[in-house]
């Protein structure tokens, strides 16, 4: 089995609806492979309904940084028109007009709902004002791709999904990493046993700069920087946390029943509010833990998830795998190795015990044959088109979205009261995968 | 300067002397692959670290030659 990973197909260019289709039908998702097990969402790409020749109407609300990202790769995509934008700051509107130069400006993203032609609505404004968009936009009957965190607390994450369900709009959150063609692949291996028994997960998001943007006027200082602020963020926790606990979920295919973490402003004294560096633990009902951290003064170890099973781990961001056992050096190299060790090393130390803890090179094996150079985003804008055209919300993909963001808000509050918490079991949906319906009793 | 002058017999001397020392390899590699419990294949995928190893052994040899040779002319001229 484990040849057949290795052989797996080197990634293809994902250019082209083409190619997405020909990537995903060697994932096993078109035909009804055993993807749609871990992956469900990604039967969306299968063909269900030709929806060549259609154009989705789309409206962006909020194209800042993130919005105007993924415009590039909507306004690139046949299938779609953006025919609005809406932003209250005209920097944003001016960069926002390069991309699609023909769509009607707003400066109140209430009448862009308001206009009847428009279908569906990319939501990219900072984190206090997703849920009254939201909702509107619903109530609106727009189909919704709202970006992460997608609620400001647990409560309002929780009136967004059943709003969602009520509605009966697609809903979609800004989680790539579900789209990741290596994410997808890799989480596949992990199902299907291929690291033994996942064991742990542990994750860090570190950098080393203060994270702070440019400010043409003091004025402006806690709109640009919102982020920092919190009235309008949670900081590390809701910005990136969130992507990271959704990958450990996903792996281990289960909710944490308690958490508990800590925050401080060790390094960044600056007049933010919002901690510059945490540290969280994620605990599960079988004693698993997921742990998650972010230290925003030092960048040595980046960014990482680490699935760690019995049998191998599994780094996805540098889109490696490693297994624990690897093939020995030639003979001819070992006992070179051991005349040089008995030769030159100190008898004192040269016991056993800790020589086998010593790591061995190991460089793994691309995940998926070649070093990453994406991420999941343009499928997942992709995967968004797709639904709104058909009206068809994929499964799980709300789901996972949703419990991402309680994940991260669960932590914060944690860290904020200084204890230990419980899953909040009011805030449990009806989701097969993490088995929540039967969690929900459990906790109850 | 000089030209040096290696001889036929002397360069049939060092080939025999390197061969001996690759024949030391490849018996150093069959007892690391014996002792070791690897494939035998290593016989062949390992050629490249036993003809390293027989160049090594060359020069080691050679060094202790050069010392021997010098040691012996020293004491003929005395
Ligand atoms: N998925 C990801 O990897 C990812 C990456 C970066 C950011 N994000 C998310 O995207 C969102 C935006 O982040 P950003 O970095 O683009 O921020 P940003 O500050 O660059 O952009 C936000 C935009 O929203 C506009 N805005 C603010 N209030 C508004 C309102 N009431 N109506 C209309 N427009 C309004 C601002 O003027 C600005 O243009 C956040 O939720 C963030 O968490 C996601």
């Amino acid at each position: 089995m484990l040849y057949s990973y290795a052989l797996w197909i080197c990634v293809m260019d994902i250019d082209d609806i083409q190619n997405r289709r020909f990537f995903l039908r060697n994932l096993g998702v078109l035909g009804g492979g055993i993807l749609a097990a871990t992956s469900p969402w990604l039967s969306i790409f299968a063909d269900v309904k030709d929806t060549s020749g259609e154009r989705l109407k789309l409206g962006v609300i909020g194209p800042g940084s993130r919005g105007r990202f993924l415009m590039k790769f909507l306004a690139k995509n046949k299938k779609v028109d953006i025919v609005a934008i809406a932003d209250i700051y005209q920097p944003s509107i001016d960069e926002a007009l390069e991309i699609v130069p023909t769509a009607k400006v707003y400066k109140d993203y209430r009448r862009l709902l308001a206009d009847k032609n428009i279908q569906a609505v990319l939501v990219a404004t900072p984190l206090n004002t997703h849920f009254q968009i939201v909702m509107d936009a619903m109530d609106a009957g727009k189909h919704v791709y709202c970006e992460k965190t997608i609620g400001y607390d647990m409560d309002q994450c929780k009136r967004m999904y059943d709003k969602h369900l009520s509605t009966g709009v697609v809903f979609f959150t800004g989680q790539q990493r579900l789209f990741d063609p290596r994410y997808i692949k890799v989480m596949q291996m992990v199902h299907d046993g291929v690291f033994g028994e996942i064991t742990k997960v542990r994750a860090w998001w570190n950098r080393n700069n203060d994270w702070r943007r440019e400010v043409p006027e003091p004025r402006l200082e806690k709109f640009i920087n919102w982020r920092l602020y919190k009235a309008s963020s949670k900081g590390l926790m809701t910005e990136l946390a969130c992507h990271q606990l959704q990958v450990g979920t996903w792996a281990l295919g289960k909710l944490p029943e308690k958490v508990m973490g800590h925050g401080s402003i060790n390094y960044w004294k600056d007049g933010r509010e919002v901690y510059d560096n945490i540290s969280t633990f994620y605990i599960f009902n079988d004693g698993r833990k997921m742990e998650w951290g972010s230290d925003i003064a030092n960048k040595f170890y980046g960014l990482e998830e680490q699935i760690l099973g019995s049998v191998g781990t599994v780094e996805p961001e540098r889109g490696k795998y490693f297994f624990e056992e690897i093939a020995p050096q030639p003979a001819f190299l070992q006992m070179i190795r051991e005349w040089q060790q008995d030769i030159f090393s100190d008898s004192m130390f040269a016991g056993t015990s800790w020589m086998a803890e010593t790591a061995k090179p190991n460089h793994g094996e691309y995940i998926l044959g070649k070093k990453p150079d994406a991420d999941g985003s343009s499928l997942l804008t992709e995967a968004f088109v797709e639904a709104a055209i058909t009206g068809r919300q994929p499964a799980g993909i709300a789901e996972e979205g949703y419990y991402a963001s309680i994940l991260c808000l669960w932590g914060h509050e944690a860290i904020c009261r200084g204890e230990a918490l419980d899953f909040p079991k009011e805030y449990c949906i009806d989701y097969d995968v993490y088995g929540t319906s039967e969690y929900k009793t459990d906790l109850a | 300067m000089k030209d040096i002058l290696i001889t036929r017999k002397r360069q049939i001397t060092e080939l025999k002397v390197w061969l001996a020392c690759l024949a030391l390899s490849v018996v150093l590699n069959i007892y690391a692959i014996i002792a070791y419990e690897a494939q035998w294949t290593e016989l062949f995928t390992s050629i490249g670290f036993m003809l390293t190893a027989s160049v090594v052994i060359y020069i080691i040899l050679l060094f202790f030659r050069i010392v021997w040779y010098g040691v012996r002319r020293l004491c003929k001229r005395r």
